[in-house]
């Protein structure tokens, strides 16, 4: 039997304590001396308390704390369940599935059971894992995944599961593009009171398009390798030509031919440049950048952290022409971060328009991992109804016995007045 | 040691005695005592060896010789030894005091020619030493005394409605167990011009008693049971002298004499009190 609040044991037992304490203070007659002038004492009831060694009234004593205990054994809410122990893992898994899936999946280290969830717009519960990659690995363009539906499938999982396991951990793998996240999705995670490990995955194009990059730069640049490494992650789209150099007439005829011409200078290879923030499309990538200048006109499309421009781009035909006005050191291996391949998602992105998948932030992702301020516990059933017999029966235990209570201690009362000279 | 403090005392009775032997007490009956007290016309009856031949002589009346008569005056003692007069329970003062003053009263008695007796007021069976004059009589009632531990509830109310009255009659108690009923006894033998003189047995536990709480127990009732401690002293102390001050003066009232001795009080000082009583025409002699 466990109690779902101890608390009222603990109280029921200090007022237990009590009661045996106050019952060492017995109620003793002072010593009988004889005196014929008895009669002149004034007629009123006297006793004279003593500690004694020896609890006095056993049987009202063993009633009272009897009252107690199971007052306090029915507020505490008693229920009849195996202790839980083992632990248990729910992995929430977005669909359609991003590249690197199943490489995540094992590197999750599983409890004694693991229990997948598998969310788009719904969730579905799988309890083996062959089931649940062929689910989330099945493409449906037409789908949008909600991490708020994810969680609240994984929550409740988790919520079951914790009646029989001493520990429950949730995983969620997205991607967690932006579109997935909407207002309701801290207030869903809070209801998880522990931490959350959160893996994120490059997101799948929702719907393939044709991505050409054309890169002015040798394979010793590390932009390019960090664009090339985003261009197989799917996170390039539209037509861009980046320039590392000078722009030639080419380069200027691809962007009036419709294509994003990116300029972004290549600085001093000995440059390592100072720590700084590039602000693009709601993420921030912190790094060592050089910076660069920049013409005075365009539209913004990158910022550094201090609200200067980062970026710039003008129109040009039927494209555009995108100034880079930073540039990253030779040194470091930035380029390979997810947080740069955002940023050159961004930066390579088509003419005017923004990214069609942006990502969720990091403070997101941290938010979502973070265990709850405030832990809101939703209403649960546990068993509800033996537990709520058994307290009943506890609470009605108590109530006979205070009764019986009653009745001995007026008996107790009554023999106290027959007897000569003693008033209760 | 006591008898000798109290040699040579007198104590007078307080009425005319009804005796016929001559005693120290004046008699209720004028004779021929060599001490003339008035002349009375004869009249037919008068003993003619009364009359006064010489007055009759000179003034042809004939007038008889009254003189003033002396007698014997039995004293009776009643003395209470039920359960209350045992106390303190470990000296048993009242008891000692109760018999001293008894024994005081009746050597003072003996020494006057008057037939003392005495009734002991004990459990089922009272004690009783008939009215003797005799020598040995003083022994026979201390023995009689020693003999007796007090206890019980022995009522004085019967015994002192069986004296007879014109007699002396001393109650030696502490008046807590029938009093009304021996003031009812007592006052018909007042009546009946008996000298009835009370002496009230006081113990100083009674006046104050212990200041540790106790369960105070009357020894003739157990029914009376009352928790004693400090807060109570105060009322206890008005509500025994309250007592103390109404029962002394109903029995002054009935014309009996009220002394009040109190143990570790000299018992000689305590007799000389009760004859000081008795001589100053029942006024009042309290030892507080």
């Amino acid at each position: 039997m466990t109690f779902l609040a101890p608390g009222w044991i603990l109280m029921a037992a200090v007022a237990s304590t009590a009661i045996v304490a106050i019952h060492l203070i017995a109620w003793q007659l002072p010593r009988a001396v004889s005196l014929p002038t008895a009669r002149f004492v004034p007629d009123e009831p006297a006793r004279r308390a003593a500690r004694t060694i020896r609890p006095s009234d056993l049987a009202l004593m063993a009633l009272r704390v009897a009252i107690v205990m199971a007052g306090g054994m029915a507020m505490a809410h008693p229920v009849m369940a195996p202790r839980p122990s083992g632990t248990a893992t729910v992995i929430a898994v977005e669909r359609p599935a991003a590249t690197g899936l199943r490489d995540s999946l094992g590197g999750i280290s599983r409890g004694d059971r693991t229990v997948f969830v598998v969310f788009d717009s719904a969730a579905r519960v799988y309890t083996d894992e062959p089931s649940a990659l062929g689910d989330a690995e099945r493409p449906d363009p037409a789908s949008g995944a909600s991490v708020t539906v994810g969680l609240l499938g994984a929550v409740r999982e988790g919520h079951r599961l914790s009646r029989d396991y001493a520990s429950v951990d949730l995983v969620v793998i997205s991607s967690f593009a932006r579109s997935s996240i909407d207002a309701a999705t801290v207030a869903v995670r809070d209801l998880w009171p522990d931490s959350i490990r959160v893996v994120r995955l490059p997101a799948e194009a929702a719907v393939p398009t044709p991505a050409s990059v054309e890169l002015s730069a040798g394979d010793d640049d590390p932009v390019v390798a960090g664009i090339r490494l985003a261009q197989s992650n799917g996170l390039v789209r539209g037509t861009s030509r980046v320039v590392r150099s000078v722009a030639t007439a080419a380069d200027t005829a691809s962007a009036d031919a419709g294509a994003a011409l990116v300029l972004w200078p290549r600085a001093e290879r000995s440059d390592t440049g100072r720590v700084d923030g590039v602000h693009v499309d709601g993420a921030t990538a912190l790094a060592h950048f050089v910076h660069a200048t920049l013409p005075d006109s365009g539209r913004v499309v990158a910022r550094w952290i201090d609200g200067s421009a980062a970026a710039r781009e003008v129109p040009r035909g039927a494209g555009c022409i995108r100034t880079i006005g930073f540039d990253l050191p030779d040194a470091g291996d930035f380029v390979l971060t997810p947080a740069f391949q955002r940023l050159a998602s961004a930066l390579l992105a088509r003419c005017g328009v923004a990214p069609a998948e942006g990502v969720a932030a990091d403070s997101m992702l941290v938010r979502l991992a973070a265990p709850p301020r405030q832990v809101t516990v939703p209403a649960t059933d546990h068993d509800g109804g033996a537990s709520n017999r058994l307290a009943a029966t506890l609470m009605a235990l108590a109530v006979l016995l205070a009764l019986a209570e009653l009745v001995i201690r007026r008996r107790g009362v009554g023999a106290s007045r027959m007897a000569p000279g003693v008033t209760a | 040691m006591l008898f000798d403090s109290l040699r040579g005392l007198s104590w007078p009775s307080r009425r005319r005695a009804l005796g016929a032997l001559p005693g120290t007490h004046r008699s209720r009956l004028r004779g021929a005592a060599p001490e003339l007290s008035e002349y009375r016309l004869y009249r037919q009856g008068d003993d003619p060896r009364q009359l006064d031949w010489k007055l009759l002589a000179r003034s042809d009346r004939a007038y008889i010789r009254l003189a003033e008569d002396r007698s014997l005056l039995a004293t009776w003692f009643v003395v209470d030894a039920s359960a209350s007069m045992a106390f303190p329970e470990d000296t048993r003062a009242k008891w000692s005091l109760a018999c001293d003053v008894a024994l005081g009263l009746a050597s003072v008695a003996l020494a006057a020619g008057d037939p003392v007796g005495l009734l002991v007021a004990h459990r089922a069976t009272p004690a009783r030493t008939p009215a003797r004059s005799r020598r040995g009589t003083l022994s026979e009632m201390t023995a009689t005394l020693a003999a007796i531990t007090p206890g019980g509830a022995a009522p004085l109310a019967p015994l002192v409605g069986d004296l007879r009255p014109g007699a002396r009659l001393v109650i030696v108690s502490d008046f807590l167990g029938d009093e009304p009923g021996t003031l009812v006894a007592a006052r018909a033998l007042l009546v009946a011009h008996s000298d009835v003189h009370a002496v009230h047995v006081v113990a100083s536990e009674e006046l104050e008693p212990s200041s540790r709480a106790i369960r105070a127990v009357d020894p003739e009732d157990d029914a009376i049971a009352r928790p004693f401690d400090e807060s109570m002293r105060a009322r206890y102390r008005s509500n025994f002298s309250g007592w103390r001050d109404d029962v002394a003066a109903a029995w002054r009232r009935a014309g009996a004499t009220w002394t009040t001795v109190i143990t570790g009080e000299d018992p000689a000082l305590a007799v000389r009190r009760v004859i000081s009583a008795s001589a100053s025409g029942g006024l009042v002699a309290e030892a507080r």
